[in-house]
Order: C-alpha cells, then structure tokens, then sequence
C-alpha cells in the first residue's frame, strides 16, 4: 500500500469528519469519512499493513480529540482510545475479509458497520475504563450508554455514504499500490 | 490508563502539530456545511429589522443587568478597592474569531470541543470568556492554545456556573429580588439548578451571569433560558429548574474573545 496516499487520505477525512461531514448529521450522530477510508484499505491492503493503517488512523483521531479534562476548560490529548478500537476494529475485519468482495458497495457497507460497531464498542469500553480512575470522559455529565448508541448510529450512517462513495474512491486504486492489485481481478478478498 | 497529564507533555504539542495541515480542510468544510446545512434557528425571526430590535432589546438588558449586578459586587467589596479593581475591571482586548471545525472522534450526545482560527498570536488566554452577538456567552478557550488555532469549551460543557434569574421585563432595581442559582448539566445539553427562594419563578426567565470567578466584562451577560419548573418535595420552599443554553455549539460561526489586558 502506499502509505503517503493513506495519511493524505486519512488526513483529509479525518478533517472533514469535523466539518462538512456534518451536513449529513442524524440527531447526535453523523457518518465518519475516515472509517469508511480505513475499511476500503482494509479491504485491499496486506494483513500486517492494514492492521498498521488502522493504528495510524486511531492515532489522528486521538490526537484531534482532545479531551476535556476539568470545568474550567482544561483539555488533554488521550493517545490510546481510538488507536486500540481501530486495531480492534481492524483485527477483528481482517478475520472474515476473504468472505466479502472487495468491489461490492454492499460488502464495504458491511464491513463498515462491523468495524464501526467495534470501534465505538472499543472506544467505549476504554474510556469507560479510563473514567474509573479519573473520572474524565467523552461524554461529559451524559452516560456512556449515549455515547455507545451514537457510535452504533454512526455505523449505521457510516455504511450508507460508504456504499455510495465506494466507485469514487475505487477510480484512485492504482494510486494506492495495493499489494498484489495488478494480479488479482475483482473477487473475494485476500 | 496511564496519568494523562504526564503524557500531555508530548502528546499535546503532537496534536498541534497534527492540526495543522488539516486546518484548511476543517475551514474549507465548516464554511461548506454553515452554506448546506446552516443551522436552524429555534425560534421564528421574520425579517432583519425584528432581528436587529431584538438583538438591541437583549444588548440593553444586559447592560441594565451588568450594571445592577456590578453595582451589587462593588457596594459588597466597598472596603477594598484595590480588590476591586484587580477584579477583571482592567482594560480588556476583543478578538473576533471563527469556527473552523470540532474536535474529530466520536464523541457524541455533548458538544464537542470547537476549534478557533485565532491563537496565542492574537493574545488568547486560557479562560478568555467568549461572546456571541455581544450579550451572550458562548464558551471559554481552553487551556491548550497555539499559535494559530486554540479549542473553544461550548459554554454548555461548562458546570458550576452561578447565575442570576431575571424575568422578561426586570421589574425592580434592588439586585437582592431576583433569585440566583449554581447551573449543573444534566447531560442532555441543558443546565438543572436548584432555587431557593421566595421570588416567584417562571418559565423563559433569564439567566445571566453572576459568578465571581467570571472576567468582569461577562457578568450579566446571557447564559440561558428557564424552560421547566417543579417543586421539589423534600423542600417545599425550593424548585428545581431546568435551563437551555441560549447558545448552541452547533450554532456558532464567529464569536468575539474578551481577553483581559495585563494592568501596567
């Protein structure tokens, strides 16, 4: 995989995530770009590189998620949450990737709620965890529970716009250098 | 798991860095979602000149609160004026600023931290307090700050936050009349407070800043709006009420930073 094209990519999602994306906003919830990247290069990268990739990506979100750490407006940078729920995420796809074809809006959107639904699980439980000791979290004065169904919506969201953007972001596939693409035709993942 | 603040040492200037190439994309985005998707208001504003009589209306009261509430603090503290006037009555530097994206992450159900394209270049300081349309607050600038961009807490994060309860057309002068409350959010994006008082409560009261702790320039200023009401059983005499926000993160495009200037 080329890796200057997927932090680029990732880059530009991540940024869009907490902008424009927000057009497309359900109630709390809204889609998330940088998922539905991170489960295209899923989907086509080698095991080892797309395990890598989706740390990488964990690690933007952390870093561009600073945390809210006091009522008087003090925030901090938490490395960890979302890194370890996107490698769980991605762990966990990688196991039944060869069952999906990689062309297939439909099979992307599935994997996108799968990974979806692990990462909000992931990043819950570890703030959850987390909050034990020091009582900061994502959610404020609201439950953990809202937090977890507005992860769930996202999927949900996530797996919508994935199915419909999937043929534009495939026309750039031969920039990414996925491993092996030149040989294979479309048809179940590696 | 590890104690957050140990590694804030890097990974806060890490974030800041990371920050930077996206800050066009979250400009570029943010703009594109106030034109596609702007905001919609609560309430029903029909033509620009009831918008403009409202805002001047809501201006004045809150001169008219700034200045009763002023007064009160001044009258209490007669004994120390150099107390006085160290108490956020120096001189003070606005900064007029937009909104370039949130935090990203998947946060959901609170307001998310909103980025700011106005750092410590500018002179922002952590707690600068926030305005909108000059009377209400939006927010305070969080502690982390660089140069060019800085996070904005929403004022609806905030909790502790004392307040004075104002009714639509303040009928008395005497500050001591209207009854004053400790907001705590109750995570649903609003405030619950419990009130004391004899004065009689009602719903759509003001509630305007009256908290010490506040740069002088925000008391008074327009925090929320009273929007429910019951007793509380175990205390016949109390009420528990429950206050919007009258600004709403998702709302905001450009607010207006009051930064206290150094006294020389």
């Amino acid at each position: 995989m080329n890796w200057p094209v997927f932090l680029i990519a990732s880059l530009i999602a991540v940024a869009l995530d907490g902008s424009l994306v927000q057009v497309l906003r359900v109630g709390d919830a809204s889609p998330s770009l940088l998922m539905f990247v991170m489960v295209y290069a899923l989907l086509n990268a080698s095991k080892r590189t797309a395990l890598r990739a989706a740390m990488v990506a964990g690690l933007f979100v952390d870093l561009l998620s600073p945390l809210l750490t006091d009522a008087d407006g003090s925030t901090v940078v938490i490395v960890g949450p979302h890194l370890l729920a996107f490698a769980l995420g991605a762990a966990a796809f990688l196991s039944f990737r060869n069952l999906l074809y990689r062309k297939s809006p439909l099979a992307l959107a599935f994997g996108c709620v799968i990974f979806a639904l692990l990462v909000a699980l992931g990043t819950t439980t570890v703030f959850l965890l987390r909050s034990m000791f020091t009582g900061d979290a994502p959610w404020g004065d609201a439950t953990a529970t809202g937090y977890l169904l507005v992860g769930f919506a996202r999927a949900g969201l996530t797996a919508i716009l994935a199915a419909f953007l999937l043929p534009t972001l495939d026309r750039s596939r031969a920039l990414w250098a996925f491993e092996g693409s030149g040989r294979l035709v479309g048809g179940a993942a590696r | 798991m590890l104690p957050s603040r140990w590694l804030a040492v890097w990974t806060n200037p890490l974030a800041l860095v990371v920050s930077i190439p996206t800050a066009p994309i979250t400009h570029f985005g943010r703009a594109a979602r106030d034109i596609l998707r702007p905001y919609n208001q609560p309430w029903d504003l029909n033509s620009p000149e009831a918008l403009a009589l409202r805002s001047e209306v809501d201006l004045y009261k809150t001169l008219y609160a700034q200045a009763n509430l002023d007064r009160e603090f001044l009258e209490r503290s007669l004994a120390s004026v150099g107390a006085i006037s160290a108490r956020g009555g120096g001189p003070v530097r606005l900064v007029e600023c937009s909104i370039v994206g949130t935090s990203a992450g998947t946060s959901g159900g609170t307001a998310q931290l909103l980025r700011l394209n106005a750092g410590s270049s500018l002179g922002l300081l952590p707690g600068a307090t926030a305005f909108l349309d000059n009377d209400s607050i939006a927010g305070v600038v969080g502690s982390e700050i660089s140069s060019f961009s800085a996070f904005l807490v929403p004022v609806e994060r905030l909790s502790g936050i004392a307040v004075r309860l104002f009714p639509d057309v303040p009928k008395s002068s005497d500050i001591a009349s209207y009854p004053g409350a400790v907001l705590r959010p109750t995570g649903r994006g609003t405030w619950s407070a419990e009130v004391a008082s004899g004065a009689a409560l009602t719903i759509g009261m003001t509630a305007r800043l009256a908290d010490e702790r506040w740069p002088r320039i925000a008391l008074g200023a327009r925090v929320g709006e009273v929007i429910a009401i019951e007793p509380i059983e175990q205390a016949p005499l109390a009420s528990r009420i429950e206050v919007r926000p009258i600004v709403s993160a998702n709302s905001i495009s450009s607010i207006t930073i009051a930064i206290p200037e150094s006294q020389p």
